[in-house]
């Protein structure tokens, strides 16, 4: 995991993993695609596989890698592999799949292909772009991006949809207004900017490993969050970005932090997940630095999380012509990500509950734990901060 | 400086540390420092250039030649998100400015260099391992086997179905309501329920090497072998919790006893007749002072 640890510090050069993981990733997705083929193909043999297939292979390279670096298609794979249910349920999934792979040739030809002959309106896997049936003429429809990657999505189905185990999707998606959008789309690109200017690898960061950011207005839930779910990898989902509330730093917080967690599910679906046996979420240590209980998967994220964050409001912290206050407000935000690591206790000595976890991962914990408390030092060696 | 020094947090009080104060005048100096003028004599500012707490090599090398007889009673369970306001010259700074863990960083190092410290740090806490309840079981059964646990359930959002005769919808931070109640709209963002444990309530609680146990039950006096058998839980509690002092609630039914839960405060203990005799020869016995005879009322 050095990789992925000096990823996170933000500084360059970056190593080669921060883009070849990506790579990594759809070359399995790709395996695990032609897995659920031919287990169709085998098991389910009245489904039509051959039509499937040609209709996948009739995609652009471009797209299928679209395809395969979609949250959609990524939680339909990670949900067949992982269900108990019988052949009924496998077989929902494949169909799931079967749409997704029409949609995308639907959009291509820009006319409803396959099974889904007879639709009126077809949104391609990622949520980026949509065709619609108007007076027998089918219209195009994409979604704003930022840094014409990263789809800005306030209104496909997977923008839409009520999630009721999602702290974000629990509700129903209300409508924005054309300022909100605007407002949200506007500090979404300006938080970008800054990203960028402060740390290239960060905004690579971003671009690489979040596909599509969900936001969701829901102001009958009263609060903004963000939030990622390992089941969708590639997805962000903002809660009430239009409240007028949340600033741009917030939003810088809200794409790193949740890029973050995109990048380490890359890292366990593709090498090894962090936790080696089950965690049936009923021992949840205490977050060093919100204090709610989290469970044990997420305690080990949120660590990588606040080190990049750390990471990141010192390189804030040495760009030339700062203010002195704007630099006592980085200084405060650096030390909230920091406060989790400082005091008497290791980290790594939290998570004890029972869970086996992967070799590299205590030791991870610990090296970026080490860092911190060393880079604080550093910048102020009369500070004590263990 | 004091022989003894009691420190508790500036926000948060501790009845426990007043207590000891009490006990121990006639023995000793002793004398109740807050947390931050604490860490502060021992030569802590806050510096705002690096928005870090530093500490003065020269002062506190005078601080700690001038301790090197001062025992310490440590009292800072928690530590209030506002207490580091005390450090900083301004009024109108946000908590963030100062996140507590960087206090707890200065005090634990601070208190790493003293001899004789009662309550040590531990995990979120400077007084020992500050868990909530899901932990304390999992920690406590860890250790004692023959110690039984409650059942709960603990879900994501919505409540999961529980099949519960007795019914505790909480938090697993609230460690003193074990009032029966159905109603899941009590609980927290994520639904926790407990099944009150069968029995009758009991509290042991320990100060140093003094501890005694006594029932919650009005009219019910824990017969000898349960009092032996509660006090037997201490060392395990210790262990489990980090803990010098503290107390716990426990049910016991038909010769069994189910741990319930553990606090580092001594809030309901503190109430009983026989505290302070127990206080006073527990902090007595640690300062290694001669107990005068405490009439046990």
């Amino acid at each position: 995991m050095l990789d992925i640890i000096h990823i996170l510090t933000g500084t360059e050069p970056a190593p080669p993993s921060l883009d070849s993981l990506v790579t990594f990733y759809v070359e399995k997705a790709k395996f695990d695609f032609e897995r659920l083929i031919w287990w169709t193909a085998t098991y389910l043999p009245s489904r039509d596989v051959e039509a499937l297939v040609e209709a996948y292979e009739a995609l652009p390279e471009a797209v299928r890698i679209h395809l395969l670096l979609s949250p959609a298609m990524y939680e339909l794979l990670t949900t067949f592999a992982m269900t108990d249910g019988g052949l009924e349920a496998r077989e929902a999934i494949v169909e799931k799949i079967e749409g997704l792979v029409y949609d995308e040739l639907s959009i291509h030809r820009l006319d409803a292909a396959g099974v889904r002959a007879g639709a009126d309106e077809i949104w391609s896997a990622t949520g980026d772009v949509c065709i619609r049936k108007r007076d027998g003429n089918w219209e195009r429809q994409e979604a704003e991006r930022l840094d014409s990657i990263v789809v800005l999505d306030f209104d496909s189905p997977y923008a839409r949809i009520v999630r009721p185990l999602s702290s974000t999707m629990r509700l129903p998606a209300e409508d924005f207004t054309p300022e909100e959008r605007a407002a949200v789309i506007s500090k979404c690109n300006q938080a970008f900017a800054y990203v960028d200017a402060v740390s290239p690898v960060f905004a690579r960061l971003i671009r690489n490993y979040t596909r599509a950011v969900r936001f969701r207005k829901a102001e009958k839930m009263n609060a903004v969050s963000s939030e990622h779910v390992t089941t969708t990898i590639g997805e962000i989902r903002l809660l009430n970005l239009q409240n007028e509330a949340v600033d741009v730093a917030k939003v810088v917080e809200q794409l790193i932090h949740e890029s973050v967690h995109n990048l380490l599910s890359t890292f366990e679906y593709t090498q090894e997940t962090f936790l080696k046996s089950d965690d049936d979420k009923s021992r949840r240590p205490t977050s060093l630095w919100s204090g709610n209980a989290l469970p044990v998967a997420s305690f080990t994220h949120a660590i990588f999380v606040w080190f990049a964050l750390y990471n990141f409001a010192v390189l804030e912290s040495r760009r030339p012509g700062l203010s002195v206050e704007e630099r006592r407000k980085i200084n405060e935000r650096r030390n909230r990500y920091a406060a989790g690591f400082v005091g008497p206790t290791r980290v790594s000595d939290h998570i004890r509950t029972g869970i086996t976890f992967s070799r590299i991962l205590v030791p991870a914990i610990d090296i970026v734990q080490d860092t911190v408390l060393q880079s604080l030092r550093q910048s102020e060696p009369r500070a004590v901060v263990a | 400086m004091s022989n003894v020094l009691v420190v508790v947090d500036d926000l948060q009080p501790d009845s426990c540390a007043e207590a000891a104060v009490r006990v121990l005048r006639s023995h000793t100096g002793v004398e109740k420092v807050t947390l931050s003028a604490f860490v502060k004599s021992a030569g802590f500012s806050y510096d705002d250039a690096s928005g870090l707490l530093v500490r003065d090599p020269s002062r506190y090398a005078a601080w700690i030649a001038a301790s090197a007889q001062t025992r310490v009673i440590n009292r800072v369970v928690e530590i209030d998100p506002k207490t580091s306001f005390a450090f900083l010259e301004e009024d109108c700074r946000r908590p963030d400015v100062l996140p507590a863990r960087f206090l707890l960083a200065a005090y634990a190092s601070t208190l790493g260099e003293m001899r004789d410290v009662l309550g040590r740090p531990g995990r979120y806490s400077a007084v020992g391992h500050l868990l909530p309840l899901d932990l304390q079981w999992c920690e406590l059964a860890k250790l004692r086997r023959d110690i039984d646990v409650p059942a709960y359930s603990y879900s994501q959002f919505e409540a999961k179905p529980v099949d519960f005769e007795r019914p505790i919808w909480t938090t697993p931070y609230e460690l003193f309501k074990w009032t029966v109640n159905a109603s899941p709209e009590l609980a927290s963002l994520h639904p926790f329920v407990v099944e009150r444990p069968l029995g009758d309530p009991a509290v042991v609680y320990f100060v140093a090497d003094e501890a005694a146990a006594f029932s919650l039950t009005e009219d019910r006096r824990l017969t000898d072998a349960e009092r032996s058998e509660l006090l037997a839980l201490v060392p395990s509690l210790k262990d489990a919790f980090g803990a010098s002092m503290g107390e716990s609630l426990c049910f016991l039914h038909e010769g069994r006893i189910t741990f319930a839960s553990f606090s580092h405060y001594l809030h309901t203990s503190i109430q009983r007749k026989k505290f302070a005799g127990v206080l006073e020869r527990g902090l007595c016995r640690w300062l290694g002072e001669e107990v005068r005879d405490v009439a046990l009322s």
